[in-house]
């Protein structure tokens, strides 16, 4: 099933009142299981797509389906990773984890095991109880990952998660996300602005062109998985990413 | 919270109690003695500003002696807590109401920004008209001035809650109802706090002023008796117990407030872990 994007255009009142036109005939089908990465530079619409997608905006044009349904009617199947945290200062770090659960009226003991083996595979497990300002960034982000996934959604979506961190704990939690995700089953839909982690992670990397945001190309990423750091010297990788660089360096906004 | 965060708060909070207590006296020795001397050697009338040793003696009496204070004393709590009270339960609940509804914010907050520039003591006098002499109309009156910022800070805190946050629970699917008991009101805490702060000495304030407008007891009440004695003494008196008494109830609610809004003060206990 995965996810059904058709022509979806994107309009936005701007306050001098003119129109911006973020997105514009967006077509894209995202294959039930598959890792797909969103690439472009900023502002060509990467966070309004997502967002579409999530039912967060209400597209001006166009259709979205999750799972053969309107995301309002699958939005209970949808996990959601935001560039920042976005942890409640008042909760523990399990009851963030536990907030999907509570807010969609599940039962909490049926899922409360799997918020803790979450935070265990998160490596957090030992912060459970305690308060989001007391963990590092890197760790709140796990916890947001860990929230995402709680409900077992078929459907994740992650808005540049790892913007906000340093390369080194980026790569790491790069590789504990492949490691969660393998084997689940679900879809990812991955936005970045990074050439390296889209092709590290992703099966297909979409290429998004500027204002107003098209598609550009599909590339598709032939690497055999399980994929670990040491992939990044393969001369596959560097032809991918090469070629993705090429798209941008052909179009001036270099990275 | 975890245990050893809160034992660690708690201890803080003690030392830091100590401090500003030790602080306090410091303050009120050496302003004492400055009085003293300039009563003493500026040759000062004592109906205009009575030397310290009378006002101690006053104050003694007042609180130990003849214990005349006391019962006045009841009766001032008795009307700043309970309109103290009425204030901020109906602030925040209007608050809440304004900040929640379209309709209720077009039709109710008009009337409350106007209200709220009309001098609250300008209005005691008609308080006592309507509801007596008794502690009815101190009650209204503390509950009148104590309301305005408890519904203002209520207002402007449910505003306050992160857009981002309120977001984060949409995509999760979550109802207004939950957005609202899961994001909108704990972030809208500290500033009921705030409010709540100011509220509590505005409601002292408010039952004194009303004591002053007409009352058969009251702290307000025993000042205006001095005042016809022409007793300075026991008027400064009175002000200390009422000082005392408005520090007290600031300190109450910040004591409640640290504990309420716990997860404010984890970054700074954090800074020692
Ligand atoms: N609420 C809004 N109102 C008006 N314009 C908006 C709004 N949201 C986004 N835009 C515009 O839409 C365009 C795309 O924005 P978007 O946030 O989707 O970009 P992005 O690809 O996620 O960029 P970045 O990589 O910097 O996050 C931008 O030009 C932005 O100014
Ligand atoms: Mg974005």
């Amino acid at each position: 099933m995965g996810i059904e994007i058709s022509g979806v255009e994107q309009r936005f009142d701007t306050m001098d009142g003119g129109t911006v036109h973020a997105l514009s005939g967006i077509n894209l089908s995202v294959a039930s299981g598959s890792f797909v990465a969103l690439l472009g530079p900023s502002g060509c619409g990467k966070s309004t797509l997502l967002k579409v997608i999530a039912g967060l905006l209400a597209q001006t044009g166009g259709s979205v389906l999750v799972n053969g349904k309107p995301v309002a009617e699958s939005r209970y199947d949808v996990g959601m990773v935001f560039q920042d945290a976005r942890l409640l200062p008042w909760k523990t770090v399990l009851e963030n984890v536990m907030i999907p659960i509570r807010v969609q009226r599940r039962k909490r003991a049926d899922y409360i095991d799997r918020a803790r083996a979450l935070l265990d595979v998160a490596g957090i497990a030992d912060f459970a109880s305690r308060y989001p300002a007391e963990l590092s960034g890197g760790m709140q982000q796990r916890v947001a990952i860990c929230r995402a996934l709680v409900h077992d959604p078929s459907t994740i979506l992650m808005d540049e998660p790892f913007g906000a961190l340093d390369a080194m704990t980026r790569e790491t939690m790069n590789l504990e996300l492949l490691r969660i995700w393998s084997g689940s089953q679900k879809t990812v839909v991955f936005v970045t602005h990074s050439i390296p982690e889209a092709v590290f992670l992703a099966d297909r990397v979409v290429v998004m062109t500027p204002r107003p945001g098209k598609v550009q190309e599909i590339v598709e990423v032939d690497l055999p998985r399980p994929r670990d750091l040491g992939i990044m010297a393969d001369p596959g990788f560097g032809r991918l990413t090469g070629h993705l660089r090429g798209l941008f360096n052909a179009r001036g906004d270099i990275h | 919270m975890p245990a050893a965060i809160s034992t660690e708060r708690a201890r803080r909070g003690r030392a830091e109690l100590r401090r500003r207590i030790a602080i306090s006296l410091i303050v009120f020795v050496l302003l004492m003695a400055a009085w003293h001397l300039s009563v003493r050697y500026l040759a000062v009338n004592v109906l205009i500003a009575p030397a310290p040793g009378d006002v101690v003696l006053a104050l003694v009496d007042g609180l130990f002696g003849r214990g005349t204070f006391w019962p006045h004393l009841r009766v001032t709590m008795i009307e700043t807590l309970a309109g103290f009270g009425i204030g901020a339960v109906v602030g925040a609940i209007l608050g809440v109401l304004i900040a929640e509804s379209r309709i209720l914010r077009d039709v109710l907050y008009p009337y409350i920004v106007a209200f709220q520039t009309v001098p609250k003591v300008a209005i005691a006098p008609l308080f006592v008209i309507w509801l007596g002499f008794g502690i009815g109309s101190k009650i209204a009156i503390a509950a009148t001035i104590a309301f305005f910022p408890v519904v203002v800070n209520m207002i402007e805190g449910l505003a306050a809650a992160e857009a981002s946050l309120l977001e984060m629970m949409s995509a999760f699917g979550a109802s207004r109802r939950d957005r609202f008991l899961l994001v909108k009101l704990p972030a809208s805490l500290p500033f009921l706090f705030a409010g709540l702060d100011i509220a509590i000495v505005l409601a002292v304030i408010g039952a004194i002023v009303a004591e002053f407008v007409g009352a058969q007891a009251g702290l307000g009440y025993l000042i205006m008796q001095y005042n016809f004695n022409l007793d300075t003494a026991g008027i400064f008196a009175v002000l200390i117990v009422l000082a005392v008494i408005g520090t007290l109830l600031h300190w109450a609610v910040t004591a409640i407030q640290a504990r309420v809004i716990f997860w404010k003060q984890t970054s700074s206990s954090m800074v020692r872990a």
